[in-house]
């Protein structure tokens, strides 16, 4: 920052721009928007300038919320150490960024045959929309997570229940400025929220944006696994339960063992059981009670979808708490290691895979419950019924070969993992979409593709389990 | 000769020389540890008498967090050997967790649960459970049962962990730079607290550090650790009358050759003079060296000896 203020007016924005991001954002943020700007180019080159707005926008959307929203820091910083004729360079350097990123490529385009108010207001609310979301509270992300699912549900609400008239939005190129205008005064709101939070320190850390939360990177794994400290400490119950230890001890050491694991392992409380399995049981009686409806496979594929795309999320979860306990020290492998009441290995083993297997088994249930449900009111046939067993089957060993990794003392991002679960939950989501939407047989080098999935997950899983039970105890580090 | 040819030979020879000790709460030998081609331990061995207060002193990154939790079982050494009560550290029974307390250098367990939580839940596992003293000292440390783990500054974190391995009444507690993240006033109450644990109940307590006015003011004994490996585990009541540092003119260092009995470190001075520092056993005699005519010798101060032996 010294050496900003020492620099001439016309170089202190750009000496801004590239201080407000570490080098690995803008790296990452470059290498979303450069490719997407060279489609757009060459599109428009090739005469198709309306073809190049999207590609375009989502260019200057991913430099503005991963990049150039990072100029809040600077200008939280700015007020807090009174630095004189910042904030006003803080404006000149958005101001430049805007022109830079949304007026001289609009300009491109119009020039390449694009409207120019369509052009303009495109990226102009690209700009201002990856502000937004960049801006946003945290706690919003995780819900905006469940926007799919729950306009999913209220459209099949909508239409089956007599007397219920949703209202119907259908998107055109003239609400874009109305669009732009709309995002820019809610950015500038949350500009100046951000600003006055940071200033009266109110906002929790899931009020705040996450750039302002946790400042060093973009850390949705961090936040998901609850490897980092503080993001776990801030968690509201409702929202993401909290590990409880009522009721454990050694006299029930399984329940002690998942107290000790943690979210997403860790035994819920009354309440939070409730919020989560109410959830799940009114989506199933919703599904269960609702008349069968011809011409929904659309939507039965989304949800059916979304709970398998789930299940790999779920997968990555719980891989992901095990590996941070096992890159933790003076964690929680050091209390289960040295607590008495499980000393003999063998019985520790058990133990652990017991309590580790617990969550993911309910989870699991839980989403083939949702499985059968959609699958029978949709009418599939034995075969892909059969196929979506396959894909069920696989993201299963998939969980439990993400979860047996850590314990064995192997990384779960290791090479062997890649190659082995990547393509298993890229055949999962190839299965599901194939068994709900193809009216085609199921092919067989489907059929054949899973076989030498399992043969692998198989393989590796064996070779894990051995390294597992060959440790002295299951709780050592590396 | 460098300090870690010194380091391999002094630990080859206690290896060799001295054997486990059954009765000892934690005896090793030999442990090693590589962290990517890096040596954390380096043959490192160690004695713990019953009721004695080790201070295992050493420089950043010498090692002693990895051979606290090797010694602990929480890490498998690539070579060498633990125990605690003549148990192997990586087999303890449920009998010698009972008996042990263990406060790391940055707790960080179960630190979504609130304080008071955490302590119940930990108790559960413990017969010998002082709740009274966990209440008195929360009460006396101004720490809120129901505030959340991670929610405490660093300093508060490092004394619940104190008051969750002080409350099963420990016969051997072992403290990983305890101090680290307290005020003088908390590490002056931490240091009573161990003194009194170790001076009534007779608990044996390691503790590592890298502040030597701490060591000095509860150990019994001193470790010092470089490289991976112990050099000197001494009492520190006899340290004074067991140790020299010779300055050898450069005239005799030439032709100085090998090791000086006892010699724990050994470096090169600007004008080619050689400074070493030696070790006699109790009751032994000084090597010819150390009355050899220009050879001057001094006893040093404790920070002076670990400054000499971990530079």
């Amino acid at each position: 920052m010294n050496a900003a203020s020492t620099r001439s007016p016309a170089t202190l924005p750009a000496l801004l721009l590239a201080r407000s991001a570490a080098a690995w954002t803008r790296g990452v943020s470059l290498l979303m928007a450069v490719p997407l700007g060279a489609i757009a180019a060459v599109l428009a080159a090739r005469g198709k300038p309306d073809a190049a707005l999207l590609p375009a926008a989502f260019a200057v959307a991913a430099l503005w919320a991963m990049w150039f929203s990072r100029l809040l820091l600077l200008h939280i910083e700015a007020r807090q150490s009174r630095m004189p004729g910042l904030a006003h360079a803080i404006g000149t350097t958005l101001a430049g960024a805007g022109l830079a990123t949304v007026a001289l490529p609009a300009a491109a385009l119009a020039w390449a045959g694009a409207t120019p108010a369509l052009a303009s207001s495109a990226l102009a609310a690209a700009a201002l929309g990856g502000l937004l979301f960049a801006l946003l509270p945290t706690v919003l992300y995780l819900l905006l997570c469940f926007v799919p699912l729950l306009l999913s549900l209220l459209r099949m609400l909508g239409e089956r229940l007599p007397g219920v008239a949703l209202p119907h939005w259908q998107p055109h190129p003239d609400q874009l400025p109305w669009l732009a205008l709309v995002l820019a005064v809610l950015a500038a709101w949350r500009w100046q929220a951000c600003l006055r939070d940071a200033a009266s320190g109110t906002a929790g850390t899931w009020g705040q944006p996450m750039i302002a939360a946790q400042r060093h990177a973009w850390s949705w794994n961090a936040m998901l696994t609850g490897s980092s400290e503080h993001w776990r400490a801030n968690l509201p119950d409702w929202l993401w339960p909290a590990g409880q230890a009522a009721h454990s001890g050694p006299a029930r050491p399984v329940r002690a063992m998942r107290s000790l694991l943690g979210t997403p392992f860790a035994p819920l409380a009354g309440r939070q059981r409730l919020i989560q399995f109410g959830f799940g049981a009114l989506v199933l009686v919703f599904l269960i009670a609702a008349p069968a409806h011809a011409g929904h496979r659309a939507d039965i594929a989304g949800l059916a979808g979304g709970v398998l795309g789930g299940g790999a999320v779920l997968v990555l979860m719980y891989g992901q708490r095990l590996e941070a306990l096992r890159q933790r020290r003076s964690g929680e492998l050091d209390e289960l290691a040295l607590l008495p009441g499980w000393s003999e290995p063998a019985r520790a083993r058990g133990l652990l895979l017991r309590a580790v297997a617990w969550s993911p088994t309910l989870a699991a249930l839980a989403a083939v419950a949702v499985l059968l449900v959609v699958t029978t009111k949709a009418g599939l046939d034995g075969a892909r019924l059969g196929l979506l067993g396959l894909a069920v089957g696989g993201i299963v060993l998939t969980a439990a070969l993400a979860c047996l990794r850590p314990l064995a003392g192997q990384r779960l991002d290791g090479l062997r993992m890649l190659l082995v679960a990547g393509p298993g939950l890229l055949l999962a989501m190839v299965s599901v979409v194939f068994a709900l939407n193809m009216r085609a047989g199921v092919p067989l080098v489907l059929v054949g593709s899973w076989l030498v999935a399992y043969a692998a997950l198989g393989s590796a899983l064996f070779a894990t389990w051995r390294r597992f039970v060959a440790r002295a105890h299951p709780f050592l580090q590396q | 000769m460098t300090v870690a040819t010194l380091g391999r030979a002094s630990t080859a020879l206690a290896a060799v020389a001295f054997p486990l000790d059954a009765s000892a709460p934690i005896s090793a030998r030999g442990l090693e540890k590589r962290y990517d081609g890096q040596a954390a331990l380096a043959g490192a061995s160690l004695d713990l008498a019953p009721g004695s207060v080790l201070g295992l002193i050493g420089r950043n990154g010498a090692g002693k967090s990895t051979l606290i939790r090797a010694l602990l079982g929480l890490i498998e050494p690539d070579a060498g050997e633990a125990r605690l009560w003549g148990r192997p550290a990586l087999q303890l029974d449920d009998d010698a967790k009972q008996r042990l307390g263990y406060v790391p250098q940055q707790p960080e367990a179960l630190s979504w649960l609130r304080v008071g939580d955490m302590l119940d839940f930990v108790g559960r596992f413990y017969p010998r459970w002082d709740q009274a003293f966990v209440d008195a000292t929360l009460a006396r440390w101004s720490l809120a049962r129901n505030k959340v783990l991670a929610r405490l500054s660093p300093g508060e974190r490092q004394r619940v962990a104190l008051i969750r391995a002080l409350a099963p009444r420990p016969e051997l507690l072992v403290l990983d730079e305890p101090a680290a993240a307290l005020d003088p006033v908390a590490r002056r109450e931490l240091l009573r607290e161990i003194a009194g644990r170790a001076g009534e109940s007779g608990t044996t307590v390691l503790f590592s550090t890298h502040i030597v006015s701490d060591l000095e003011r509860v150990a019994s004994h001193v470790a010092f650790m470089h490289g991976g490996r112990i050099l000197l585990q001494v009492e520190l009541d006899t340290l004074k009358e067991r140790h020299l540092r010779l300055r050898v003119p450069a005239s005799a260092a030439r032709q100085l050759a090998g090791l000086v009995p006892g010699e724990i470190a050994r470096r090169r001075l600007p004008d080619g003079a050689l400074s070493i520092v030696i070790v006699r056993a109790e009751g032994a005699a000084w090597p010819a060296l150390a009355g050899a005519p220009g050879v001057a010798s001094e006893v040093l101060s404790l920070e002076d000896l670990f400054v000499e032996v971990a530079e």
